[in-house]
């Protein structure tokens, strides 16, 4: 099979709205957390998270008609017409099959939560439910083609890429389009505070998020979109445009263990990790960069840990480790879309984004930590592990661009 | 642009197939005893707080390997694809009414590993004790084409000895009141196919045909879905009537389109000496 590689970068995160304000931050170990404090049923409550707080206007838009979409539309729609027009895809996206694949960990969900908050009662009128968001997308952005919406929890991105990149492969379209988009809305934020999931460090919100630190005590919520535009390799080429990185290999597996409470056994999500050498026909050796799930919870990041050493091997100590959580906030159905943009960043630029706010390692978490800053290191090859709810493992692995 | 050749085509086999409908009183007392069948371990609270969707699917699954004759053991290694029509409907209702009365609180735990879209195939890979992918797909308006889509993609993208490919949908979708149970009567619906990998030439089989890349398509114009330039949508019921004559003795066939892409093929036939005509 041809490869297939990534030519056009959309996102709007709470640390940029472009590939490169997002990867200049990150490389810089910048943090987007900070403190909310809103109003729920006549109390305050406090919450830390990464929100985008304003999405930028899409071009051939009017401005109060764009801000009246729901903030998951407008990142969506934002990062997709800019992921086109990096490509240079954007005037001829007519003539050309566009693929889409969105990964959405509860779709209707957010539809009717936003629908909800807006006074209306959308949830009791099924009627009106007769949208996607990929539908909206192609009808918005006029693209035509195959689509899908995945969802994996916290994993989804990773799905999108791996089917696009199938689809490319395949010929059953000229481009695709994979990637997430994510709202960290008030009850789910709560369903992860109930579940004793997020950080209560209130006094030190951008010190929250510190996966692999001994004194973690939970994630932080962040929100954005990030979309990309695959394509096959020859025909990058052909069209002179940017090759960011190809997309070498995807594995994915189940723990079979519980709905929420991370497996301790590492070696499901070993499994996955495997399988996406596996597939991109690279060994431990290779990777230059793992761009780790940990979010930041006591369970799973040394259970992650775990199945890195059981991957790594010998090499465990060897290649550099980092949570880009630590900085962006945990993204859920998103995060693995923006953690592809971290580990693109380290391919392009070969320097490795930190996890910041990792002062004192846990020792259960024993790899090669990057902490506080970012350090120089030769990358041709990145995995990014990205693990959900259900038991859902995948890891994506990403190639230098050559 | 690179053209692929014409008539590109993915196909599986289905080895068994089962479908099971409900409404939404007897999912409710299913919640209370969780199926048991061979191979597979339920702990007696695991569906306490699942999805009436999830319960149906899981029901689905014991008839399709009774169907089939298969023991959950077989399937350990498969992939799990959840295609659950608008799940979490009924909860939502009292969710948002719960959080606007007392806050963030009193939101459940359970609410974002129950209500997505992969929420069926964890529960299911759970109970079959299977450690191959588990993915959600589709979940609304044309998610049957979206899941067979995703389903026969995925055997390439992951070498994978077989696919559970799981449906449901209400009929007619509920409306709930502020505790979350339906204000009228409903029934879900729920299809199991279980596939593997290559379809065989007369037997059971679902395939994916795409168009040319030079075929002619429509400009989707502003404003416009692109489901307004298809015909009526396929449900979980026409499906499940296919399942229903199939494993009944009676053969079988189903077509959609493909949106945006071709077309989808399910062909059930009654193959000589096999069980389904025994009985």
């Amino acid at each position: 099979m041809e490869a297939v590689c990534i030519t056009g970068i959309g996102a709007t995160t709470p640390l940029g709205h472009s590939y490169e304000a997002i990867a200049d931050a990150l490389i810089a170990g910048r943090s987007a957390t900070r403190l909310l404090v809103e109003e729920q049923a006549g109390q305050q409550v406090k919450s830390i998270t990464s929100l985008v707080d304003e999405v930028p206007l899409a071009p051939g838009y009017d401005a109060a008609a764009w801000s009246a979409r729901p903030k998951l539309e407008r990142m969506a729609l934002w990062s997709v017409g800019a992921a086109l027009r990096d490509a240079q895809l954007y005037d001829r996206r007519q003539q050309l099959r566009i693929g889409l694949v969105v990964g959405q960990a509860s779709e209707w969900y957010r539809h009717w939560r936003h629908d909800h908050a807006s006074g209306g009662n959308r949830v009791c009128q099924p009627e009106l439910d007769g949208q996607t968001l990929a539908s909206i997308i192609q009808s918005e952005l006029q693209i035509f083609g195959p689509s899908s919406s995945v969802g994996a929890a916290c994993a989804s991105a990773n799905y999108a890429f791996a089917l696009a990149r199938r689809w490319v492969e395949l010929g059953i379209v000229d481009v695709c389009i994979a990637g997430s988009s994510e709202i960290a809305c008030p009850i789910t934020r709560a369903n992860f505070a109930n579940l004793r999931a997020l950080s209560r460090r209130f006094d030190a919100p951008e010190r929250a998020a510190r996966p692999f630190d001994l004194e973690r005590d939970g994630f932080v919520m962040g929100e954005g979109a990030a979309m990309f535009v695959l394509e096959r390799t020859s025909s990058a080429r052909r069209r002179g445009v940017r090759n960011y990185a190809q997309i070498a290999g995807f594995g994915a597996s189940s723990d079979a263990s519980h709905m929420i409470i991370p497996c301790e056994d590492p070696q499901p999500a070993a499994a996955a990790m495997r399988a996406a050498l596996a597939d991109a026909q690279v060994e431990p050796s290779d990777l230059g960069y793992v761009n780790a799930h940990a979010t930041g919870t006591p369970v799973g990041d040394r259970a992650e840990a775990r199945a890195l050493g059981m991957v790594l091997g010998p090499h465990k100590m060897r290649t550099p480790v980092s949570s880009t959580k630590s900085m962006t906030g945990h993204l859920v159905s998103a995060a693995a879309a923006v953690e592809a943009i971290a580990c693109i960043a380290a391919l392009d630029r070969q320097l490795i984004p930190p996890t910041i706010n990792l002062d004192q390692p846990d020792p259960d978490c024993d790899i090669l930590h990057v902490p506080g800053r970012a350090i120089a290191h030769k990358v041709d090859v990145a995995l990014s592990n990205s693990f959900g709810f259900g038991g859902s493992n995948t890891s994506l692995v990403l190639r230098k661009a050559c | 642009m690179l053209a692929a050749p014409p008539g590109v085509k993915l196909g599986a086999t289905i080895v068994a197939a089962g479908e099971f409908s409900a409404p939404y009183a007897r999912l409710t007392e299913m919640r209370r005893m969780p199926p048991t069948f061979a191979g597979a371990d339920i702990a007696a609270h695991f569906l306490k707080h699942a999805d009436e969707h999830t319960i149906a699917v899981i029901e689905a699954v014991r008839l399709a390997l009774q169907h089939g004759q298969l023991d959950a053991s077989q399937t350990r290694d498969w992939a799990m694809l959840s295609g659950p029509r608008y799940i979490g409907r009924l909860a939502a209702k009292q969710l948002v009414t719960r959080f606007d009365r007392q806050g963030g609180s009193s939101i459940t735990t359970h609410a974002a590993s129950q209500y997505s879209l992969n929420s069926p195939a964890a529960a299911v890979s759970i109970v079959l004790g299977s450690h191959g992918p588990n993915v959600g797909v589709g979940g609304g308006p044309w998610g049957l084409a979206d899941g067979c889509l995703t389903a026969l993609s995925l055997f390439d993208v992951q070498a994978v000895p077989g696919a559970w490919l799981l449906f449901s949908q209400w009929d007619p979708e509920p409306i709930a009141d502020e505790r979350g149970q339906p204000t009228h009567d409903c029934t879900c619906h729920a299809v199991a196919l279980a596939l593997r990998p290559g379809s065989a030439t007369d037997g059971p089989s679902l395939s994916a045909t795409f168009d040319a890349p030079g075929a002619p398509r429509p400009l989707i114009r502003s404003g416009q879905s692109p489901f307004d330039l298809l015909g009526r949508e396929p449900m979980v019921w026409d499906l499940a009537t296919c399942v229903r004559n199939w494993n009944s003795g009676l053969p079988t066939s189903w077509s959609c389109p493909l949106p945006g892409a071709g077309q989808l093929d399910l062909n059930l036939p009654i193959e000589a000496g096999s069980a389904r005509l025994v009985a």
